[in-house]
């Protein structure tokens, strides 16, 4: 046929690919390439959020970041409830996921339930909770006390702040992990499980030795991903705590969001984007040795 | 068919994609004027989230269809369109980077915020100058807080004041039979030594635990500065010129002797919340406003428009005190500093404060594109109405006085507190505490200051609180509050 352009089908399927990628690369290029390059430059100058009056001051941004006691405070914070906070998560989230996959009754139910927090708005979760641990209100309180124990203080005392914001945000953030570890698990082939039974595994044995296995690609994905969620925490902290008590939980996403939008932040856009890179380079670091312990582990197993 | 229909959805998306992100600029800024039936020019007002409250908003918004009704908007040809917006100066911010076509005419603005905004401002010196408005006309402390560095950048709309209310049913629950000497009088609590003793006589024990507070003391923090300044001291130097402009003015322990005793009376403020957390007054439950509502604290703190907030609640006899005057010094015992003897705060005056407390409170401005090239002629003709209106509804007897009365707040225009019958015969909370309003303070006004009050003072409150030293206190505000302002400021 005139004017028809005769492809291979190696370039029609090429050119479907593109098409169905660009979305997403538009995406990927306009909310987090281009501001992430961006951030870098103005983590350069000293400047405020519009730009204006940029001085370039080379690296003096990240030498005051060295300097922060704050900032270093909040890093110490997020350790402690990244520490706290994933472990729970995936450990919490592979128990449920396992248990909603059996085969028993209603499981379908509670795999809705315990999703429900994930799809829940992080704001209106968090009012709630904000409820719930209300030292004289709060229903929790109102349990501890039907048990004969002392009223906890929850989000008010620094020594239970961060406690009780990884409490919080575990809640929030199991459901989702679940889905994946649910997903996961059906694909781990069944013959497996059948060979194991009539070699006489138990329960336990079957799970640490068939599915943890199987299910180690899947974890490192989670952990990852869990992972990098926690050295972001910044709303529900936002909703729940600002920061305090004591700034026990103070994180580096809230008080980069201070000293960006904060009322008299002052000229800190470039100072606010040079502790977005230091934390950038933290979850890179740390993405890095999770990857490596994945890698490793593959081709030990090789 | 099955390929070609994936592949025109992916297609779509993405189209879709990039005309939405196009669209964000959408409208022109060289005419985007939009008049109402009547031909006059809608200028559209934008106010923080408090005016979201439905009360606060169904107040506001029958205020201006008074004014827009009034035959001087008339004869101006607009009319005034209001929305409250969340997050109002970053959503400002964003909106003045878009263009004029997606910016307010005018903006109720938390004067607080003026220093960091000023690109998105309009000065108006030059307005203020050619119709010659005095600024002695407003309270000087309101007026002054949209000033930075000698620029104006907007006029005051109302005064503020914060204060400690009093829930006088229980006060009366209290004095009920007792001999005249015991009795809490709430006409004298204006001191510091009475606050405390109020507080620990309205305080309702049953066992170990409290049932009614006395004074809330768990976000007490959040008053620090009152206090210091109901003290006489200053926590930041605000003193343009001087080579620690923007530091705190505390001194080491070591030099406290030293100095115009400013930091001695920080470090005695301290004294006195350790006192009262001492005390033991309040329930950790006890903080909010339903407490108060609800009779479950006898005295919290709030605003001139918290008896909005109170509305929905029983409690209807309260009144507003300033916040009390220091009359002796706490320092002593475990909380002197090592190198002060207890006869050395004589000499800093130790015992007389003043009553007195924090302003906040709003301003009309006029925000500008931050592009200078959107600033079109129809930008300017909006700016002209704006101003305008700002005039006239400041400026103008009649139109103030129908703001002030139907939003009942207090003007800014100090000529009217001692002629209106507003002010003259009012009995509520702001007849409570405009007696006292010339005394009161802004907070200081300089970058990082928000950081510095809860990252920094707030926070050591609260660690002091649970168990740290006013020593250690004091010293950790100085050196991690002088880092974080310095920072702020450029300086570190």
């Amino acid at each position: 046929m005139k004017g028809r352009i005769n492809l291979s089908m190696k370039a029609r399927r090429d050119i479907v690919g593109y098409v169905f990628v660009f979305p997403a690369l538009l995406c990927f290029v306009v909310f987090v390439l281009i501001p992430l390059i961006l951030s870098l430059v103005l983590s350069f100058y000293k400047t405020d959020m519009f730009f204006m009056d940029m001085e370039l001051v080379g690296f003096a941004n990240f030498g005051r970041v060295f300097r922060d006691t704050l900032f270093w405070r909040s890093i110490g914070n997020i350790l402690l409830y990244t520490l706290m906070a994933v472990p729970m998560n995936v450990i919490l989230s592979l128990v449920l996921a396992a248990l909603v996959n059996s085969k028993i009754r209603g499981s379908k139910a509670f795999r809705l339930l315990f999703y429900l927090p994930s799809i829940t708005s992080t704001v209106a979760a968090s009012i709630v909770w904000l409820w719930l641990m209300n030292p004289a209100y709060g229903l929790l309180n109102e349990i501890l006390n039907a048990f004969g124990l002392p009223d906890a203080t929850w989000l008010s005392h620094s020594k239970t702040a961060l406690v009780s914001v990884t409490l919080i945000t575990v809640w929030q953030g199991v459901g989702g992990n679940m889905i994946i570890f649910v997903a996961a698990l059906q694909n781990v082939p069944q013959q497996l499980y059948e060979a194991a039974k009539l070699d006489g595994a138990g329960m336990f044995t079957t799970f640490f030795r068939i599915t943890i296995p199987m299910l180690m690609p899947t974890m490192y994905f989670i952990l990852t991903m869990t992972l990098i969620g926690a050295f972001q925490l910044y709303d529900q902290v936002y909703v729940l705590t600002s920061g305090g008590p004591a700034n026990a939980t103070l994180t580096p996403v809230y008080l980069i969001w201070q000293n960006s939008f904060g009322e008299n932040a002052g000229a800190q856009a470039g100072y606010a984007s040079a502790q977005s890179f230091i934390l950038f380079l933290l979850i890179m670091a740390v993405t890095f040795v999770i990857r490596r312990f994945d890698r490793d582990g593959k081709e030990a197993k090789r | 068919m099955k390929k070609k229909m994936s592949c025109a959805v992916a297609l779509a998306l993405g189209v879709t994609l990039v005309g939405s992100l196009a669209g964000c600029g959408g409208g022109s800024p060289d005419n985007y004027s939009k008049y109402d039936k009547d031909g006059r020019l809608i200028l559209t007002i934008w106010a923080t989230d408090q005016y979201a409250n439905a009360d606060v908003r169904a107040r506001f918004q029958g205020y201006l269809d008074k004014f827009n009704d009034t035959d001087e908007m008339k004869d101006l040809g607009v009319t005034l369109q209001f929305s409250p917006m969340s997050l109002l100066p970053s959503t400002l911010n964003t909106a003045c980077l878009t263009g004029p076509q997606k910016m307010p005419d005018i903006v109720i603005w938390d004067r607080f915020s003026t220093p960091s905004n000023t690109n998105i401002l309009l000065p108006l010196d030059d307005l203020i100058a050619e119709d010659e408005i005095d600024k002695n006309e407003f309270l000087s402390e309101a007026y002054d807080e949209l000033t930075v560095e000698g620029v104006q950048y907007g006029l005051p709309l109302d005064a503020d004041p914060w204060g400690i209310y009093l829930n006088m049913d229980a006060v009366n629950e209290y004095n009920e039979g007792k001999a005249e000497g015991d009795q809490i009088d709430p006409d004298n609590l204006n001191t510091w030594s009475a606050l405390l003793d109020a507080g620990d006589k309205l305080t309702v024990r049953k066992g170990n635990s409290i049932t009614r507070s006395g004074l809330n003391t768990t976000s007490a923090d959040g008053q620090f500065f009152s206090f210091v300044f109901t003290g006489t001291g200053e926590l930041i130097n605000t003193k343009a010129g001087s080579d620690t402009y923007g530091d705190t003015v505390m001194q080491q322990n070591g030099m406290l002797k030293g100095g115009d005793g400013l930091s001695l009376r920080v470090y005695d403020s301290l004294a006195f919340f350790k006192e009262l957390y001492r005390k033991n007054l309040c329930d950790t439950g006890h903080g909010g406003t339903d407490a108060f509502g609800n009779g479950l604290c006898a005295m919290t703190y709030g605003s001139i428009y918290f008896p909005q907030e109170l509305s929905k609640y029983s409690l209807k006899n309260y009144k507003m005190l300033p916040y009390p005057a220091r009359d002796r010094t706490y320092l002593q015992g475990e909380t002197l500093p090592q190198v002060l003897d207890a006869s050395a705060t004589d000499q800093y005056d130790m015992q007389n404060g003043q009553v007195g407390g924090m302003l906040g409170g709003f301003g009309l401005a006029i925000p500008q594109p931050v592009n200078k090239a959107m600033r079109t002629n129809d930008w300017k003709k909006h700016v002209e109405k704006s101003w305008e209106v700002i005039k006239l509804w400041l400026m103008n007897d009649e139109m103030n006085e129908l703001y002030f009365t139907e939003n009942q707040s207090i003007t800014c225009r100090t000529d009217f507190w001692d002629t209106n019958e507003f002010y003259t015969q009012n009995t509520g909370v702001i007849g409570d505490i405009l007696p006292y309003l010339q005394n009161y303070k802004m907070r200081p006004s300089v970058a990082g200051y928000e950081i510095f009050e809860s990252s920094v003072v707030r926070s050591e409150i609260q660690a002091m609180k649970e168990g740290n030293t006013v020593l250690k206190t004091y010293e950790n505000i100085r050196v991690l509050g002088n880092e974080v302002l310095r920072l702020a400021q450029g300086r570190g």
